[in-house]
């Protein structure tokens, strides 16, 4: 992530712009490291947000 | 192709997301912008988009035979010439949750070092059901191998497919011919329109959310309880109207939470309570787009719990894009809304969640009819006060990385200027005491303080000597301890129904005060209950001294004494609250508040809670 004044930057490939077609002339380790980055979180966050257990 | 430029060796290399900070501080301290949250719509669609190359990269390398006789490669073309043909259609279908969840198994999945290949196998095969989706939304001619689990087809966008067939595998034809399902032994014709989601589509005040149930997708049923088996006749009769009064409320009040919701929600799982007193929902961060929860009693529980379920949502959506967490923190903390202790990834969702139900019941409460505004003003002063103390605790821990620390600046500085927002003297006290309750009953079950310090301070009170002094914070050693036993939760469950439901609450305080009814609660109890605080004290006093020196009396102890003390004792009672108890299982039959008096002797008061 880099703060470049006016934009947060991320590393997340903006993929939803491009036809899936074109998915493999796009550079493959610029897609690994971004997933590699987020795999971690993947694997951490399983459990769902139990997030309001309330009596009513 | 825009904002993607080409390398030297002609591979592309694809612009990547990126968050306007004025969309970042929207979706921090406001619901957010409809530019900002689109935006997390888009990079969430962008990170399936990479899990699924990576599933088929995965797939072609190491499963070669599951990917050629699964027809993987097929699939994909199918998938991307439906694209090309109706490419709203496929990013709709790319970007379902049931979607994302399968993505995210299968990448799991096919990480492990020990992957099992049947399972593999199966899980590889829905893919050809989402493109199979595809391809008959936007009447492209395909055969695919799709997966039946016990006869039943799930594609995603579509809905579930009840088949006869007995077969793990069958192969889905489509062409202008028709639509059929072929096991080794039977041919079964589909019918062209095949059935849908259940989908609900609400409008008020140009507002417009358009949701489907979803309880037949195996990915999405990861939420720890299961899924309503289908949604009955009572569940299809009560979801709408209960959906359709929770939107008037959020799109007449909150329209621009009601946007963010419209945006984000795209897929309600349905799940059963535990009990028919509780209400339970969740979100996952496998499954964009979808949120999980019981049939809420009313509709302003239902669009409190879309709130706080669409703040987890965008979150989510962030961290995605933006880590926050610092490291790999191992410190656990105190969290309002929880028995247990949490680390600070569990703490910052929290908070989040309950500062979008902070800002609901802020203006909420202005709009609920006479008997029920108390539970808003309620709510409000409870949620605005616990989630100040977590958002100061986020800041002060350290794990939060320059992004994190900003996300968490904008809402605690929301918060801060809410503190003097009026609400009425009744209401702060019954926000009070469910908070102070709880947060004690938390601190003597999972704080240890230093034994030896306890043994000396019961020697000096036996001994008639000063405490001695000590100033700042308490030392003490976090243990988790087991969670409540449902008796436990009596008297928090009543402080709680109190304000949300007045009326039920009387009933069960005159059946508990009668004798006649099923719940745990102490003489005490019943006073603090009853408003009594002079006969709660006096009764938790009696029953600490000479039997009940369990955990919740001195709870209700010092709950109770936060009114009827003088501030010195009252606040060392629940700043020294673990030490106290430790000291007094040394000496036994000392009277609790004498014992705190004393105490205040030399123990000031630190200017913070500890952070645990």
């Amino acid at each position: 992530m880099a703060d470049t004044g006016e934009h947060l930057e991320t590393s997340l490939p903006r993929l939803v712009d491009m036809l899936l077609s074109q998915l493999d002339a796009v550079h493959q380790e610029v897609l690994r490291q971004s997933l590699e980055l987020r795999r971690d979180r993947l694997e951490k966050e399983q459990e769902p947000i139990n997030s309001f257990q309330a009596s009513i | 192709m825009p904002d993607a430029t080409s390398t030297s060796d002609h591979r592309l290399t694809p612009a990547t997301h990126r968050l306007a900070q004025a969309d970042f501080d929207a979706l921090a301290d406001s619901a957010g912008t409809l530019a900002g949250v689109e935006e997390l719509c888009l990079a969430e669609r962008s990170k399936h988009i990479l899990m699924i190359w990576e599933v088929l990269k995965s797939a072609a390398d190491e499963y070669p035979a599951a990917y050629a006789e699964l027809r993987l490669h097929a699939a994909f073309q199918l998938l991307a010439r439906a694209q090309e043909c109706e490419p709203d259609v496929v990013a709709g279908i790319l970007s379902l949750p049931g979607v994302a969840a399968w993505a995210v198994a299968c990448t799991l999945r096919l990480g492990q070092a020990d992957c099992d290949n049947s399972a593999a196998r199966a899980d590889l095969a829905q893919f050809g059901a989402i493109a199979a989706a595809a391809g008959l939304l936007t009447g492209q001619d395909f055969a695919l191998p799709v997966p039946l689990r016990d006869g039943r087809l799930v594609l995603p966008g579509l809905g579930p497919f009840d088949t006869s067939l007995s077969c793990e595998y069958a192969l889905l034809r489509h062409s202008a011919a028709g639509t059929t399902l072929v096991d080794d032994e039977s041919e079964l014709g589909l019918p062209s329109l095949l059935p849908s989601r259940e989908q609900l589509i609400i409008r008020h005040a140009g507002i417009t959310l358009d949701v489907h149930f979803d309880v037949s997708d195996p990915y999405l049923n990861r939420y720890l309880r299961h899924p309503l088996a289908y949604l009955d006749e009572a569940g299809v009769a009560s979801w709408p109207d209960r959906l359709a009064g929770a939107w008037r409320i959020l799109a007449s009040h909150h329209p621009a939470d009601a946007a963010a919701i419209a945006a984000l929600v795209d897929t309600v799982v349905p799940l059963t309570a535990d009990r028919a007193t509780h209400i339970v929902s969740a979100t996952s961060t496998a499954a964009f787009g979808a949120i999980a929860t019981s049939l809420p009693p009313d509709d302003v529980t239902l669009a409190e719990t879309l709130v706080h379920e669409c703040q987890h949502l965008k979150l989510c959506a962030l961290l995605d894009l933006f880590p926050m967490i610092q490291g790999d923190p191992e410190g656990l903390y105190y969290a309002p809304w929880r028995d247990d202790p949490r680390p600070i990834r569990g703490l910052l969702q929290g908070a989040c969640a309950y500062f979008g139900v902070t800002r609901f019941w802020r203006q909420q409460r202005y709009y609920e009819s006479p008997g029920q505004a108390s539970r808003g003003h309620v709510e409000f002063a409870r949620r605005r006060s616990e989630t100040l103390s977590v958002t100061r605790t986020l800041l002060q821990s350290g794990g939060l990385t320059t992004v994190g620390v900003r996300f968490v600046a904008h809402m605690h500085a929301c918060l801060l200027g809410w503190r003097h927002d009026p609400v009425p003297a009744d209401a702060r006290r019954m926000a009070a005491e469910v908070s102070t309750d709880h947060a004690v009953l938390w601190r003597l079950r999972h704080l240890a303080c230093d034994p030896d310090l306890a043994d000396q301070l019961a020697k000096s009170w036996q001994a008639g000597a000063h405490p001695g002094s000590a100033d700042g914070q308490l030392t003490t050693v976090l243990q988790v301890s087991p969670g409540k036993t449902e008796g436990d939760r009596d008297r928090g469950f009543l402080l709680t129904l109190r304000y949300t439901d007045p009326e039920r609450f009387r009933a069960l305080l005159a059946e508990e005060s009668a004798g006649t009814g099923s719940l745990s609660l102490r003489a005490g109890d019943l006073a603090l209950l009853r408003g009594d605080h002079t006969a709660a004290v006096a009764a938790y006093r009696a029953e600490i001294r000479h039997s009940d020196r369990s955990l919740e009396s001195w709870a209700g102890l010092i709950t109770a004494t936060q009114t009827t003390e003088g501030i010195r004792v009252s606040r060392t009672l629940l700043t020294w609250a673990p030490l106290l108890l430790a000291v007094h299982s040394r000496i036994r039959n000392a009277d609790p508040v004498e014992l705190a008096a004393w105490l205040a002797e030399g123990y000031s008061e630190p200017s913070e809670w500890p952070c645990q």
